[in-house]
């Protein structure tokens, strides 16, 4: 019984769901690239990191621009990173004969945004002052505001998502090309287009992750590394390549990590996600929700 | 003469599609036999059952009196039953040579520990391996580009080499999946030649073609399926009569003259 | 073949001479440097058979280097077993690894291969990071007991010898290898596994016996690393690292063996080479290597062999050469 005194549940379950949302959103980014262009993108940390930098070190630290503004111009930003690297980098990559060549290459990639991000910014850590740092008291529960906030915005982006899928056009397009490719470009979907619209929604969502990060962590070009990590773990677990799969496994691993340390010290954390990961890869390689084959 | 290749009611469903139905057929030594159908009709199912790629729902298959219905493609190919594919599956990084040399690994007896402590041996194994391969090569008239990468061969090249990687296993059956496929007149001639003169070498061919031209001047017999399920079997003439062979896939062409 | 194993043989030595004139003017610096060379080397070799021949991403080398470096250390140094049997162990230990680490390679391909892959090489730093009792933790194990060859070496400047006798045995291997039978039979596995198996080859073995050699290869390493430098810390067998080995195999050529130390060199003695433009050098080079991802992806050594072809074939069509 001892282990679960001074135990404060809701203070738990709510982090425990917000850091599952972070690793759904991370599920969510990797799993629309990788079902647009059969990549694994492997420097989708160095998107977050990039996202959090050009918010917290361009536009809030350097130019002090209200948050508003600043979150705007970030996802702008990141958006017209996202074209940027589809149309350069991932499209030739994902035409090489072998599947480890274009795994190389997004792990090159990774290594030179971040390369980039500690030659532009620095290489200390720092923090974005007044931005989701107060906390609510409800009784003898503190919860930290930017918890609350990661868990709304999560759900508003997951939401929309979800909507844009079913409801426009090239949300639909984008569920063709992940589909058949071929096929798509002879119903005459513009299939390059595609990809580089689904990358630019992707690195999106890395920015949303890098902001809401930012008062987490410490600004720096490591702060994600094991969130990313454990996206990869949730997306595994959840079912590789789909939207629901990569939500249930976030929150899973989310509430697997945070109730997890109750009975083991929390510095086999990491480990517990990687293991559980690694234990579905071999009895259930489609995960929790196996895709339905096109 | 004996039975080479024996299938008893071979059926394959996935999932709720019945590919193959209640097949069964027997190819005897010695013999070409074709094995030819519509598009759907089962014909590439049947080969991959044959080479353990999947396994029958129900029936058996015997290789020279041996059951290897549950086999493993490689312990089947071991047996000696070489196979060439319909869109050709040569080793796109290797040379002409290397890839007939793949082939004969089965050949050689030195696991990895004992080649790593006996490099002699390992090399006298290479050594009848490139022997071999380029006596192959040398056989189907391709030894002038032995050296050249495979990605960079036109494609009559490709589909030959591909014949001469599967007689490198020393099969006693050798399955062809639409040799004459994507061919020209001329190429499809040379083809058909060495085919011809593999055979007379005691190899046993089974086919599956649509090239009614080749099927008919080179087949001993021809068993025809449709919709999974053998429809008729018999020598060229007899297929060419029959009239529900006619209905379902050789059309008026075909009729007797 | 014949031309090959020659031309490795001078490569070998050409190496060798040249550790010999830089041992002459050696300082500590230069030496680590190249001792790490050494290690790197045998690394990539054996990143070169899973990764490189069969086609399987490998992401667990600076993981199963680490089970190696560790289980030496606490074999020889903890419970003072004769640090030759040591290393058989380890090497036992090595083959259980990739036994272990290649069954998954038979029902997972591609990335989710190289994500299990990456959650063991994160499972194992964690585990030597906070298994502080046995393996030091964070402030790492230190005064590990070095093989004795004859005699106790009493420095790092002649321990270093060894362990260049054990790379050269390991490129040795390596060359029989990749040059023979076997390397031709994981490259098929690599270029098209259900066209191997139609040629009667058993991919399920190879492929766990590829990652077997890897995990030896990786073992080995890590032996010789806690010999060389008797201090080890879980920071050096980060994930990180195993991209490294990753991006010295695919820079010098996949698939071969003087590709491979070709890249292990490059990588390894580049950025100290490169010391003035330290703050640029790490962005220059991974730039250069997407570059090479995506226009030259099969490696440097690769470029070499194309245009060695190409001279062959311009002064061949003089004469009748076949």
């Amino acid at each position: 019984m001892s282990v679960f005194e001074g135990v404060n549940w809701l203070q738990l379950l709510v982090t425990a769901i917000a850091m599952g949302c972070i690793y759904s959103l991370i599920a969510t980014e990797y799993t629309l690239i990788y079902n647009a262009t059969g990549l694994v993108n492997f420097a989708h940390e160095s998107f977050i990191v990039l996202g959090a930098y050009i918010f917290a070190g361009t536009f809030e630290r350097a130019l002090q621009f209200p948050h508003w503004l600043a979150i705007l111009l970030t996802l702008v930003s990141m958006a017209a990173f996202g074209v940027l690297v589809a149309s350069t980098i991932l499209n030739p990559l994902r035409n090489l004969q072998f599947v480890t060549y274009a795994m190389f290459g997004t792990m090159m990639l990774s290594r030179i945004i971040i390369e980039i991000c500690r030659l532009s910014w620095g290489s200390l850590p720092f923090t974005v002052k007044g931005f989701l740092r107060e906390s609510i008291s409800i009784g003898s529960t503190v919860l930290s505001e930017s918890y609350i906030y990661i868990i709304i915005i999560s759900v508003i982006v997951i939401t929309l998502l979800q909507l844009f899928f079913k409801f426009t056009k090239a949300g639909k397009a984008m569920i063709c090309v992940s589909q058949n490719k071929d096929a798509a470009a002879l119903m005459g979907i513009n299939v390059t287009a595609s990809i580089n619209l689904t990358v630019a929604i992707s690195s999106v969502i890395c920015g949303i992750v890098g902001i809401l990060c930012a008062p987490l962590y410490n600004v720096s070009s490591n702060m994600v590394t094991s969130a990313a990590t454990k996206g990869f773990c949730a997306g595994v677990i959840g079912g590789f390549g789909s939207y629901p799969g990569a939500i249930i496994g976030g929150i899973l691993i989310g509430l697997i990590e945070q109730f997890g340390i109750i009975f083991i010290p929390s510095v086999w954390k990491d480990a517990l996600s990687f293991g559980l990961m690694i234990i579905f890869l071999l009895i259930r390689p489609g995960g929790i929700i196996k895709r339905k084959k096109a | 003469m004996a039975a080479m290749l024996e299938l008893k009611n071979i059926t394959k469903q996935f999932g709720g599609l019945t590919a193959v139905n209640d097949l069964s057929m027997t190819v005897m030594e010695h013999e070409i036999h074709a094995l030819i159908g519509p598009n759907g009709a089962g014909k590439t199912t049947a080969t991959n059952m044959i080479e353990g790629v999947f396994h029958p729902t129900s029936g058996q298959i015997f290789f020279k009196g041996h059951e290897i219905t549950n086999l493993k493609t490689h312990e089947i190919a071991r047996l000696g039953i070489g196979r060439t594919f319909q869109n050709i599956k040569l080793y796109d990084t290797m040379t002409a040579l290397e890839n007939v040399m793949v082939g004969g690994h089965q050949l050689t007896k030195l696991d990895l520990f004992p080649s790593i402590v006996n490099p002699k041996g390992l090399m006298d194994e290479e050594k009848m391996l490139k022997e071999k391969a380029e006596m192959l090569l040398d056989y189907v008239g391709l030894h002038n580009i032995k050296d050249e990468y495979v990605k960079n061969l036109p494609y009559g090249n490709r589909k030959v080499l591909e014949v001469a990687r599967a007689l490198m296993t020393d099969p006693e059956l050798l399955l062809l999946d639409e040799p004459a496929a994507g061919l020209n007149p001329s190429e499809r001639a040379e083809f058909v030649d060495l085919l011809m003169r593999i055979h007379s070498e005691g190899k046993t061919l089974f086919f599956i073609e649509h090239n009614m031209d080749v099927v008919m001047n080179v087949s001993h017999r021809i068993t025809v399926v449709n919709f999974g399920a053998k429809i008729a079997e018999g020598t060229p003439q007899e297929i060419q009569t029959n009239p529900e062979v006619i209905k379902a896939y050789l059309g008026e062409r075909y009729k007797v003259k | 073949m014949k031309k090959k194993t020659l031309f490795v043989l001078l490569l070998s030595a050409a190496i060798v001479v040249a550790y010999v004139l830089l041992f002459i003017s050696a300082n500590s610096y230069v030496q680590s440097v190249m001792n790490m060379l050494l290690y790197n080397i045998v690394l990539v070799l054996g990143l070169n058979f899973i990764t490189g021949l069969t086609g399987q991403m490998n992401m667990a080398t600076a993981g199963m280097m680490a089970l190696g470096a560790y289980s030496f250390a606490i074999a020889d140094t903890t419970y003072g077993v004769n640090p030759w049997l040591a290393l058989l162990m380890v090497m036992a230990l090595g083959l259980a690894i990739g036994r272990a680490l290649g069954y998954p390679s038979l029902r997972l391909q591609g990335f989710f291969l190289s994500l299990t892959t990456i959650g063991f090489n994160e499972v194992v730093r964690i585990t030597v990071n906070n298994l502080t009792d046995i393996t030091g933790g964070a402030t790492g194990f230190k005064d590990v007991k070095r093989l004795p060859f004859f005699f106790e070496f009493p420095n790092k400047n002649s321990y270093f010898y060894l362990n260049l006798i054990f790379t050269l045995i390991m490129i040795a291997i390596a060359v029989l290898v990749v040059n023979s039978k076997w390397g031709r039979a994981y490259k098929s596995i690599r270029d098209n596994w259900e066209a191997a198996e139609a040629s009667g080859i058993d991919v399920a073995k190879l492929k766990i016996q590829a990652f077997t050699m890897a995990a030896i290869y990786s073992v080995v390493a890590g032996c010789m690393y806690a010999g060389y430098s008797q201090y080890l810390n879980p920071t050096a067998f980060a994930t990180s690292y195993s991209q490294n080995y990753v991006a010295m195999l695919m820079v010098g050529g996949i698939g071969s063996v003087p590709g491979n130390i070709l890249g292990a060199a490059l990588v390894t003695v580049l950025p100290e080479v490169l010391r003035a433009f330290q703050n640029y050098y790490w962005v220059m080079f991974c730039t250069i290597c997407l570059l090479m991802a995506i226009f030259v992806p099969d490696g440097l050594w690769s470029v070499l062999q194309k245009a060695v072809r190409f001279v062959k074939k311009k002064l061949g069509k003089g004469k009748e050469v076949a």
